[in-house]
């Protein structure tokens, strides 16, 4: 913690060092466009001037976090990250052609392993559950064109 | 004053339909459902049933999504006063004294107090929208592209004011969302921007699954990791109806508070949430005895609910009057309206007055209805709130994935809810709001348009922003603000007040 060099405001200097990326992103994606003039602005007028604008700013918060403020990045834990965003991923693999049933039976067994609170048993009762209830309220009383069965 | 009255008439017989009523009812039951859960909040729910009312009529599908957001408010106040837990961040202010309250046995005083200051609230907005509505409408006709930039200048920038935390970083927010508005085929002249080739872009990010991402997805992951610990209040709740004393003490803050909010609704940035903390701060600098705060004073309840219910309703007149969105669920609002083809602006009220006057009275009858149907049901919000979190969570994101997959039978969509699920996770451990982040991205392309159509009138001269006098008062306010944002001695009230 004494190394002089390192940020002492972590979320700052992270979310400083994201907004330069993204302008930086911006700018190089952004060459092929015509900038155009004032009075006649090109599709890359405004993108350029946005990403100039993130880089500028990201630069300044990041900078400044390296000596003013302190926070710290609260712990993460890889657990309800993969399996929460992991199981609606499935979701959007499988509903084009597994239909309703089977994808929101899939995300709700998946996803409860995002926590170490549900056995995998109840989990697997609460997806029929979730399953039958969505088919019955999204296309019975809602008739969403969604197909229910795979196909 | 009659042409008020006409019109009012005229949106109570748009509204008092069977099947308008019960989505009426159905918006405020489930706005109050979301409200007690801690965890889902309106921009997220509204957000899921965005597809699901693109099949209903217009109106109906506004009433209900507009009953969501009211209805949040009286949910939220439950599971303040009960558990200590906020169901919405609007109701953060309830919890010093509605809970102290709850602990000696005045659960049932607060929550009345909390449900009938939030109905006088709802009811001054209501006609508060109805009587200023209007005369804003007719004012913003005289405005033409250079006018409409700087409102939407002035509009970001105060979202930067009445964010939490850093000022900077919110700012650098709304300079992400106003990036991620460029995204997809320009519109003057028809290249592709930053789509990568990818022809789902080519219509521009979707609005709901960024919303449903940063709001819903990482919210659920975050609740996931602190690991939810509910403890309801087991004691019976008894005397539901204040003695004369509690409503001799209360109804001055209630009259406080809806004035205030119905105020800091109508500021871009402002809605519910900031309307509750100011009226909690003013009621303590107002109090005879201050050290009463946050042992169970009632003016600390019937103050900063009444204030968020009024700041809820009074937000949707910036929408339905200059067409520009004051908070992330108006910004929703809007797009509802554009799905059912209805531009928000001054427009609204003359060419679909119906919808217009018919939002409003149903605002007034949900609000209502809100009263009579939730004080007896305290019971049942209670019990739902013993169903565990680990239950609760998978059924909100199949509803999450159901809602944004059907908007346009899209799976790409639902891949861009993840990606922004992620964001929303990251910004969230970089202390990083993503409120403002959604607004620049709504108000984004219609900036573009604006500046480049004003620039084109003009010849290029950017002093047609100061000649015009209503566009250069909507700059100098805007630069006022900035200005006094920056003053150090501002700053530190500032950051004192969002401490309280």
């Amino acid at each position: 913690m004494s190394n002089p060099f390192w940020p002492k405001n972590r979320q700052d200097f992270y979310g400083g060092l994201f907004f330069l990326g993204l302008g930086i992103f911006g700018v190089v994606c952004g060459k092929g466009y015509t900038i155009g003039s004032i009075s006649r602005m090109g599709p890359g007028y405004l993108p350029k001037f946005l990403s100039y604008a993130l880089i500028i700013i990201g630069t300044l918060i990041a900078i400044r976090a390296i000596r003013h403020g302190e926070s710290h990045i609260e712990p993460c834990y890889w657990r309800p990250i993969v399996f929460v965003l992991g199981s609606i991923l499935v979701f959007a693999f499988l509903i084009p052609r597994g239909g309703l049933v089977l994808s929101t039976l899939l995300v709700t067994i998946l996803s409860s392993f995002g926590t170490r609170e549900i056995h995998w048993r109840n989990a697997i009762v609460l997806g029929i559950f979730i399953a039958l209830l969505t088919a019955l309220v999204f296309i019975k009383l809602l008739g969403l064109p969604i197909s229910v069965w795979p196909r | 004053m009659i042409d008020i009255l006409n019109s009012l008439g005229l949106g109570f017989s748009a509204v008092t339909t069977p099947a308008n009523l019960l989505f009426c009812l159905i918006g405020a039951l489930l706005g109050t459902l979301i409200g007690v859960l801690p965890g889902i909040g309106p921009v997220a729910t509204i957000a899921m049933l965005l597809p699901i009312s693109f099949g209903l009529k217009p109106l109906s599908a506004l009433i209900m999504l507009a009953g969501i957001y009211y209805g949040a408010q009286y949910g939220g106040s439950t599971t303040s006063i009960l558990i200590n837990l906020p169901g919405e961040a609007s109701s953060v202010a309830t919890c010093i004294d509605g809970y102290k309250m709850a602990q000696q046995g005045r659960a049932g005083v607060a929550l009345s107090i909390a449900a009938l200051g939030s109905f006088f609230a709802g009811c001054v907005g209501t006609l508060s929208i109805a009587v200023f509505g209007p005369s804003l409408a007719a004012f913003s006709q005289r405005f033409s592209s250079p006018e409409y930039f700087s409102l939407m200048v002035l509009g970001l920038i105060s979202a930067v004011v009445l964010a939490h935390g850093s000022v900077i970083k919110a700012v650098a927010m709304i300079l992400v969302g106003l990036f991620l508005g460029l995204i997809g085929t320009d519109v003057s002249t028809g290249v592709a921007r930053f789509t990568f080739g990818i022809p789902e872009l080519t219509d521009g990010l979707g609005f709901v699954p960024i919303a449903v991402g940063l709001f819903g997805l990482s919210e659920i992951i975050l609740n996931l990791e602190k690991g939810q610990e509910r403890r309801v209040l087991s004691s019976k709740i008894r005397g539901l109806w204040p003695n004369k004393k509690d409503f001799k003490d209360s109804w001055a803050a209630v009259v406080r508070g809806t004035f205030l909010g119905s105020i800091l609704g109508v500021l871009p940035g402002g809605g519910a949430v900031i309307s509750s903390f100011a009226s909690y701060t003013l009621e303590k600098r107002v109090a005879k005895d201050p050290s009463r705060f946050g042992k169970g004073a009632i003016e600390g309840v019937a103050g900063p609910e009444s204030a968020n219910n009024a700041g809820a309703q009074t937000s949707f007149i910036p929408l339905l009057t200059l067409g520009i969105p004051s908070n992330a669920v108006m910004a929703l609002m809007m797009g509802a309206m554009i799905i059912h083809g209805i531009a928000p602006g001054p427009g609204v009220m003359q060419e679909h007055p119906q919808l217009f006057w018919g939002m409003i009275a149903s605002m007034w009858i949900g609000n209502l209805m809100l009263v009579i149907i939730n004080l007896p049901l305290i019971g049942l919000w209670v019990k739902l709130l013993r169903v565990p979190y680990r239950f609760l969570f998978p059924a909100i994101l199949v509803f999450c994935c159901i809602g944004v997959y059907s908007l346009n039978n899209s799976a790409f969509e639902v891949g861009l809810t993840v990606l922004f699920g992620l964001l929303g996770y990251l910004f969230a451990k970089t202390g990083c709001e993503s409120a403002p982040l959604l607004l620049g991205f709504v108000l984004g392309p219609l900036m573009e348009e604006n500046l480049r159509r004003a620039m084109l009138i003009s010849r290029g001269d950017p002093m047609v922003f100061l000649n015009r006098p209503i566009s250069a008062v909507l700059l100098i306010a805007s630069a006022l603000l900035l200005l006094i944002l920056i003053l150090p001695a501002v700053r530190k009230k500032r950051e004192e007040a969002f401490q309280e």
